[in-house]
């Protein structure tokens, strides 16, 4: 049950991040379903482990945090439909939660059950996020490709295979916003993990150093791109290049795992 | 379709006919109903229809009387265009079956236009069909033919390249912007000065519905006479460098001496427009815009030399995938005079059984002279075994015929077939045709 309300979040998290740097509400009512059931599930929790026992662990108190969050979050979105506050409670909602979920307790916390969960969903994430940042690296070729025929004043017989330049940087934005999501996320659940498994959340063991610190790596270098095209307008050539160096990171991460 | 059935071609065309003389004959969309009924009251068509357009007037028609159909075409020419005969025999061509259906395939594959591989020209192709057929002037000829060129005209356009890429330089700078931006709803473009060279190019952008249209003239009056025309904004051309940075596409058509866009300026606007891309189109001579413009990241110019040039390069490409296109006109034609043949191949069996039972009845009628005595018993009895052998006999064949022609069967098997049974061979004649197929002027 822990493991479906920490999915359910996961769910929300993504789709309040989407909604909120997007603009479309389209999927909303889906990531909001997901949301109340992870919540009344998460509610259903916390109230047997209330009742049935005396003690609480800590991990009980982390999770009770979480909910309260939601609750309020929940209750703000009745009154007002606003959603930019729940894209900052829902995602932190999240961590809380899953943090919790390391610890051992009655809610389940701290099991093989929960590590292998939590594990897999880092994994799966992190696919996702190494697909977009492949994607984004076919885009940003195709750009620079295209620009430069452009800049040559004498296009080619490309000029008419690829798509236009603004099309590419639309593109390329948007794979940036979800594989760095993606990543984030996968991040979130490894350190998880590691918490849960070792008991902290990094690792100093040599091997898993070695498998860790690329992707992070890889999280810094596109999470600065994201910055950069948000806040300094990097547009275009500028832009595409620089995602070929944040792909570097990317070969190091899978090669890492070798 | 009878055997006697020709397919003619009368027209003028850009190939031999100046401008003055193609004007006076063109018929207008709106008048070409009224042309066919005239055309139809010189000698009746049985089937006909005109396409006339800025490069071509031509009369198609499927007759069975070859003479008077071309006489017709041209007393029409001449009365109701009010042409001198004398002109217009030195202009007017001729042509008759094969040569009418590859002349139209090369028409509506655009192989035959001025510019080849200029789109309008099927669109115009289908709409006289349109016309014709909608007031029964089209038959099963015609039918088959023009349906086939659409067909035709449709895989030139799928397997060559013979429409992509722009040949003019209007159209070479509306797709290089469209390699840019894509779409131009969002976007807002900048004319500066309205030269000749610009009015085309100008007229090709605004078509695309841009966001926002400002117009700079040295004469301000002159840009708000333009911004009024084109539903746009006049802006001072002495403040160009404020205004720029709104912009992202800039035609610049002065016949100022000197550059009146430079990289200071450019610079200074994509920082104000954070980076997002600009496309220079300078069509002016002398230049306005500086080319180490084109040196900036995000920044894309192209002067008149390059639009020139890239409009020359891709007629060039047009010009080499013509001869692929010919090459699927060429297979296309056979290919139609296959399928006709095998068309008219239908009959076969019956011709088949028909021989069969005159030899049969022949065979029989002599056989029973030499014995008189024989009763009607008898004689039925020979008769329906002579019949049920002819039966047994043909089954196959006709079975192995049927196959073969359901399998899309070529002239040559049909030609085998009649070979085998005997059979008059009409398949080595080309359908269409009634006698000599040579394309001739009018005399």
């Amino acid at each position: 049950m822990l493991a479906l309300v920490i999915f359910l979040y996961l769910v929300s998290s993504i789709g309040h991040l989407y909604v909120m740097l997007t603009g479309k509400r389209r999927l909303f009512s889906f990531v909001l379903v997901c949301l109340i059931s992870g919540f009344i599930i998460h509610g259903i929790l916390l109230t047997s482990v209330l009742s049935l026992f005396e003690t609480k662990e800590i991990g009980f108190w982390f999770s009770g945090v979480s909910w309260v969050i939601l609750l309020f979050y929940l209750l703000l979105y009745a009154k007002y439909k606003e959603i930019a506050f729940g894209s900052f409670a829902v995602p932190v909602a999240f961590i809380i939660e899953g943090y919790a979920s390391t610890f051992p307790g009655l809610l389940g916390g701290g099991s093989s059950e929960i590590e292998g969960y939590l594990l897999k969903g880092h994994a799966y994430l992190a696919v996702l996020g190494m697909a977009a940042f492949f994607l984004l690296l076919f885009t940003s070729v195709m750009y620079i490709i295209q620009s430069s025929q452009l800049k040559s004043r004498r296009p080619g017989a490309w000029l008419h295979r690829l798509p236009a330049l603004n099309v590419l940087d639309d593109l390329g934005h948007k794979i940036l916003y979800f594989g760095f999501t993606f990543l984030t996320f996968s991040l979130l659940l490894g350190s998880m993990w590691a918490r849960s498994k070792h008991g902290t959340f990094w690792s100093l063991d040599p091997l898993s150093l070695i498998r860790t610190w690329p992707l992070v790596l890889t999280w810094l270098a596109y999470g600065l791109l994201l910055v950069c095209r948000i806040t300094r307008s990097w547009k275009g050539m500028w832009s595409a290049i620089f995602s070929m160096f944040c792909f570097v990171c990317v070969i190091f991460s899978l090669l890492s795992h070798f | 379709m009878t055997e006697k059935n020709s397919l003619i071609l009368v027209g003028i065309s850009h190939h031999r006919t100046p401008i003055d003389i193609r004007e006076r004959l063109f018929i207008s969309e709106s008048s070409l109903l009224e042309s066919l009924k005239k055309l139809n009251t010189f000698n009746s068509l049985e089937e006909c229809l005109i396409l006339s357009t800025c490069n071509r007037v031509e009369v198609y028609a499927s007759t069975q009387n070859y003479e008077k159909c071309v006489s017709a075409i041209h007393d029409f020419f001449v009365e109701v265009q009010n042409i001198d005969p004398g002109v217009l025999k030195k202009h007017l061509y001729v042509l008759r079956g094969e040569q009418v259906i590859e002349h139209l395939y090369k028409v509506s594959g655009s192989l035959d236009s001025m510019v080849i591989g200029e789109p309008q020209i099927l669109g115009q192709v289908r709409n006289s069909f349109r016309i014709a057929s909608e007031n029964q002037f089209i038959g099963k000829n015609l039918l088959s033919l023009f349906s086939s060129a659409f067909r035709v005209a449709k895989k030139i356009r799928e397997l060559t390249k013979i429409g992509t890429e722009p040949v003019s330089v209007s159209s070479v700078a509306l797709d290089l912007a469209k390699k840019i931006f894509r779409t131009f709803e969002d976007k807002t473009v900048l004319f500066v000065g309205s030269g000749e060279m610009a009015e085309s190019a100008m007229q090709t952008i605004i078509s695309q519905k841009p966001q926002k249209i400002l117009i700079a003239n040295r004469t301000y009056a002159h840009a708000q006479a333009l911004a009024s025309k084109y539903s746009g904004w006049a802006v001072d051309f002495e403040n160009l460098e404020d205004e720029i940075n709104e912009a992202d596409i800039i035609l610049t058509s002065t016949s100022f001496s000197g550059f009146i866009i430079d990289s200071s300026m450019v610079t200074l606007a994509l920082e104000i427009r954070k980076d997002r891309p600009m496309l220079f189109l300078d069509v002016s001579v002398p230049r306005n815009i500086d080319p180490l413009v084109n040196e900036i990241e995000n920044i894309f110019l192209f002067d008149v030399d390059d639009l020139q040039k890239i409009a020359s390069d891709n007629m060039k490409g047009r010009e080499e995938e013509s001869l692929e296109a010919n090459s699927i006109v060429n297979r296309e034609v056979q290919s139609f005079l296959n399928s006709k043949i095998v068309e008219n191949s239908s009959d076969i069996f019956i011709e088949i059984r028909r021989l069969a039972e005159e030899f049969r009845s022949e065979e029989v009628k002599r056989t029973l002279s030499s014995f008189p005595e024989l009763d009607e018993r008898v004689i039925d009895g020979i008769d329906m075994m002579t019949r049920a052998i002819i039966k047994k006999i043909l089954h196959n064949p006709s079975v192995a015929i049927k196959e073969i022609l359901e399998e899309g069967a070529d002239g040559e098997s049909i030609h085998l077939v009649r070979r085998l049974f005997g059979l008059e061979d009409t398949s080595s004649k080309k359908p269409f045709l009634s006698s000599e197929e040579e394309s001739e002027s009018i005399s």
